[in-house]
């Protein structure tokens, strides 16, 4: 991967912003397309009515993003504002790639090219930088993770393995969500709304400062209705706050400073089955979740006129989450540390190393459930290395490097990857990649155990073992991509993968033993975590984006993704195949259209289509959303949302214990104002 | 917590896509969507946000005609009046565009993509990612409107810095670095502007 063409969290120094592939697109293609009439009327103005006109900044990276050698989707802030979405998942489904599918009005089950689950396992999610993948469950808790929405700058979906520059567990994609620098945050920004399912929510940021020293802080709260229950058991609502600082210091041309944090708490209604060892056996129990966490982060990066670049990060990051089987305390800390020599001649170099230290503290609720030791550290050290290569300088470029790590469940690892990318002219490019990613043990294959009430008779209970016999799962990725600017700000692009998986998790039965402690004296059929299931997943997306005309623009997307498992000769696990397999939608369609109308109005629309989840005994949907929002006077602006239109509820994903959670067709409204 | 071991049933086939859209309507609510909305799509150029680079494209074009240029600017009617790029072009085609026709001193505006200053340039622009502006303006003649982003251009020697202020672009003037070039600045910009530092 092309390392210093994406952005590896928080770069914020323009030429190098990273990136950015689709990004110059998107970012462009309302002033590409509008360039026509609008540059004589600009004329027209006066000084002072150019100093009062209202800006949209589009301005990024200025790098040719557009031949990143990636399957890159870039959402800007404009995307988000007019997406109608409240949530970082309800932007993340409007990705191609990405399936992602709604369980209840918390909970999310996210997948990038498959292996979409309620941990989003194999996928690395990063907030400016702070990794929030949990090496407890190996995944993200979606649950928890929030921002304030108008202040993210982008967010950046890499799909495909990204193990070479984010390291392990970036098997399936990358998705960096990308604030914006306080420098483009100062005034006060007021939103409120509600609705029938989002029944209140209010978010605020005030910002000042100067170019040099700018700062924002900002706050926000959030409750969530139930979904649709057929059984009218409504136990998944949701309440959220959080608040937030940042601060970016520019002392000189070279250098910039950053410091922000976060902290956050979510009360989330949840229903789990819990087995005890005592009759009745198993019990489906219903209250709160509770989480909360704090982070804060300091970034330093210098960057001077020959083209070299220095980035340190440090952060520390603490997550307290109460589900009701259990309780995990985790302190992360992390650093570090990004290199980018001058160029020297064809050749551009980078290296980084990292380490993080993560002691996880578990307090068992339930006795069916636990973690031995209680009290773990994780650690991981890595160092990566990459060499950009002009074999024909402006049109064909090479980039290969390695990431070597060494973590504390499974040792040393080293992920590398090579990629090639051709520009025959600066409207198209095509790139093709071979790369290496694993997915490392989290404390789940290294040292639980949850037993769980098998339900034919009492006393008879399996459990699943991870006891550190799981080795990290391999994947060998092909990557094939094309970029094409269409017409004025349009584009197409098509990415294409087959992907070799090696050693997927599995369980394994062994022999049923008997425990007389703790009593009563029960069955238990032990079912170890293992490697014994191989894959291979082919597909592709295939999106266009379009002016249609002067103030009207339409997207659209489609993706593929078929994924065949099988056991190996050892493996006698006869349901990880069904699964994988079961568990993973063939077909996604996207249609999105941004209209400006008249009056100040803008009207749009998304078509959302997804083919079944077998697995989670889910048909295939279609539906819509519409945002209807208009400037009602200088800085104050509203928007009606209505989500899910074309049905009264329909199912997404499964992963509560009785029937599917309907998603409900929705409103809200909004009210925004800004100085 | 995902409990992995989970009971599955057999499902019948993906509802088809056709089917779907008979059922849901959504094949009405895509042509609502894709065909109903051009009638209104005219005439909209007025009600839409301008991005940044626009809008400071028209403030460059503003502050060349508010430049009371010398004579000597004004003889030179055979090339034309160049407005030099220095670095990474943060415009794309918003100058270009804004420009044609234009004509400054009877002559007509180019725009030129330049490493660094030459000597055909009237108007040198510095874009924000150049990190270095004092390397940039290295060796720029007397009598060169240099213009640029932020308010630190102006500490590293520019004349006037575009400025992003509560999603407005502004701009700074840093007069003594224009008299000391000879530059001379109508009135009427100075007093548009956001500060002059005298």
């Amino acid at each position: 991967m092309v390392q210093h063409k994406i952005a590896r969290g928080t770069k914020r120094c323009p030429r190098h912003t990273g990136v950015l592939a689709l990004l110059v697109f998107f970012a462009t293609a309302p002033a590409r397309a509008q360039n026509a009439d609008t540059p004589i009327q600009l004329k027209q103005l006066s000084l002072e009515e150019l100093s009062q006109i209202q800006i949209t900044s589009t301005r990024k990276g200025e790098t040719p993003a557009f031949q990143a050698p990636a399957a890159i989707t870039v959402m800007t802030a404009a995307d988000i504002r007019r997406s109608g979405a409240n949530s970082i998942p309800g932007l993340l489904r409007l990705i191609p790639g990405l399936e992602v599918a709604q369980i209840d009005s918390s909970k999310w089950a996210i997948g990038s090219r498959g292996f979409q689950g309620k941990l989003s396992r194999g996928m690395l999610v990063l907030i400016d930088g702070r990794s929030v993948y949990t090496p407890l469950f190996r995944g993200v808790y979606w649950d928890m993770q929030d921002t304030l929405l108008e202040d993210i700058d982008r967010i950046e979906v890499i799909r495909g393995p990204g193990g070479t520059i984010w390291g392990s567990n970036a098997v399936n994609g990358v998705i960096n969500i990308i604030t914006k620098s306080s420098r483009q945050t100062r005034g006060m920004l007021v939103s409120v709304g509600g609705g029938n399912v989002d029944q209140g929510f209010l978010n605020w940021r005030y910002g000042g400062g100067s170019d040099e020293f700018s700062y924002r802080i900002y706050g926000k709260a959030k409750t969530r209705g139930p979904e649709q229950h057929s059984n009218n058991d409504n136990f998944d609502d949701w309440r959220a706050g959080q608040t937030g600082f940042r601060a970016d210091w520019k002392p000189n041309f070279r250098d910039s400073l950053t410091i922000q944090g976060d902290a956050y708490g979510v009360e989330a209604g949840q229903k789990f089955r819990i087995s005890s060892y005592t009759p009745p056996g198993a019990q489906l129990v219903e209250g709160n979740g509770f989480f909360s966490g704090q982070n804060v982060m300091l970034a330093w990066q210098r960057a001077t006129n020959d083209g070299s670049k220095l980035q340190l990060r440090t952060y520390y990051d603490r997550t307290d989450r109460q589900d009701l089987n259990y309780r995990e305390v985790r302190h992360t800390f992390d650093a570090d540390f990004l290199v980018n020599p001058a160029p020297a001649g064809r050749h551009e170099f980078a290296f980084g190393l990292g380490a993080r230290v993560s002691p996880s503290r578990y307090f068992q609720t339930v006795a069916t459930v636990d973690f031995l030791p209680h009290n773990q550290t994780y650690g991981v050290f890595s160092g990566f290395l990459q060499d950009q290569i002009a074999l024909v300088p402006d049109k064909l470029h090479l980039t290969f490097g390695t990431k070597l790590e060494y973590n504390s469940f499974s040792g040393f690892n080293y992920q590398p990857d090579a990629r090639l990318s051709w520009t025959p002219s600066t409207r198209q490019t095509i790139w093709m990649a071979v790369t290496r990613a694993v997915r490392t043990p989290s404390r789940i294959e290294d040292n639980f155990a949850f037993t769980s009430f098998a339900g034919q008779a009492a006393y008879q209970y399996v459990r699943l073992v991870g006891d550190g016999g799981f080795k990290p799962e391999q994947l060998l990725g092909y990557e094939l991509g094309y970029r094409k600017y269409v017409s004025k700000g349009g584009f197409v692009t098509v990415s294409l993968f087959h992907n070799r998986y090696d050693g997927l998790l599995s369980v394994e039965a062994r022999p049923p033993v008997v425990e007389t402690s703790p009593a009563p004296a029960h069955t238990v059929l032990p079912l170890l975590l293992r490697n014994g299931v191989d894959a291979i997943s082919s597909g592709g997306e295939l999106r266009g984006l379009w002016d249609l005309r002067e103030g009207w623009r339409v997207g659209a997307s489609y993706s593929l993704l078929v994924l065949d498992a099988k056991n190996r000769p050892d493996s006698i696990d006869a349901s990880t195949v069904g699964q994988l397999e079961g568990d993973t939608p063939r077909h996604k369609v996207v249609i999105q259209s941004f209209l400006d109308l008249p009056h100040k109005f803008e009207l749009d629309t998304t078509y959302r289509q997804m083919s079944a989840v077998v697995g989670q005994r889910v048909p295939g949907y279609v539906t819509g959303d519409i945002r209807l929002g208009r400037t009602i006077a200088n800085g104050l602006e509203f928007s009606l949302v209505g989500r899910n239109l074309l049905q009264p509820s329909h199912f997404e994903y499964g992963g509560n214990p009785g029937p599917l959670v309907g998603i409900k067709r929705s409103f809200f409204l909004k009210l925004t104002w800004s100085r | 917590m995902e409990c992995t071991t989970r009971h599955r049933l057999a499902l019948d086939a993906e509802i088809s896509p056709l089917r779907a859209l008979g059922r849901h309507c959504a094949g009405l609510f895509l042509s609502l969507l894709l065909w109903c909305a051009p009638a209104w799509t005219q005439n909209v150029g007025a009600t839409r946000q301008v991005s940044e680079e626009e809008v400071k494209a028209a403030f460059l074009l503003n502050f060349v005609k508010f430049v009371e240029w010398p004579d000597s600017v004004r003889e030179a009617k055979a090339t034309p009046f160049s407005i030099c790029i220095v670095g990474s072009d943060p415009f794309r085609e918003a100058l270009d565009g804004l420009l044609q026709g234009e004509t400054v001193a009877g002559r007509p505006v180019i725009v030129e993509r330049v490493r660094r200053w030459q000597s055909s340039c009237q108007v040198v622009f510095v874009g924000a990612s150049e990190l270095d502006v004092p390397q940039a303006l290295g060796g720029v003649q007397p009598g060169v409107l240099t213009v640029g982003e932020e308010t630190r251009f102006l500490r590293e020697g520019g004349m006037i810095a575009l400025v992003v202020d509560n999603h407005r672009v502004r701009f700074d003037v840093n007069l003594r670095a224009a008299n000391k070039a000879s530059v001379r600045i109508s009135s009427r910009l100075l007093a548009v502007a956001r500060a002059v530092e005298r």
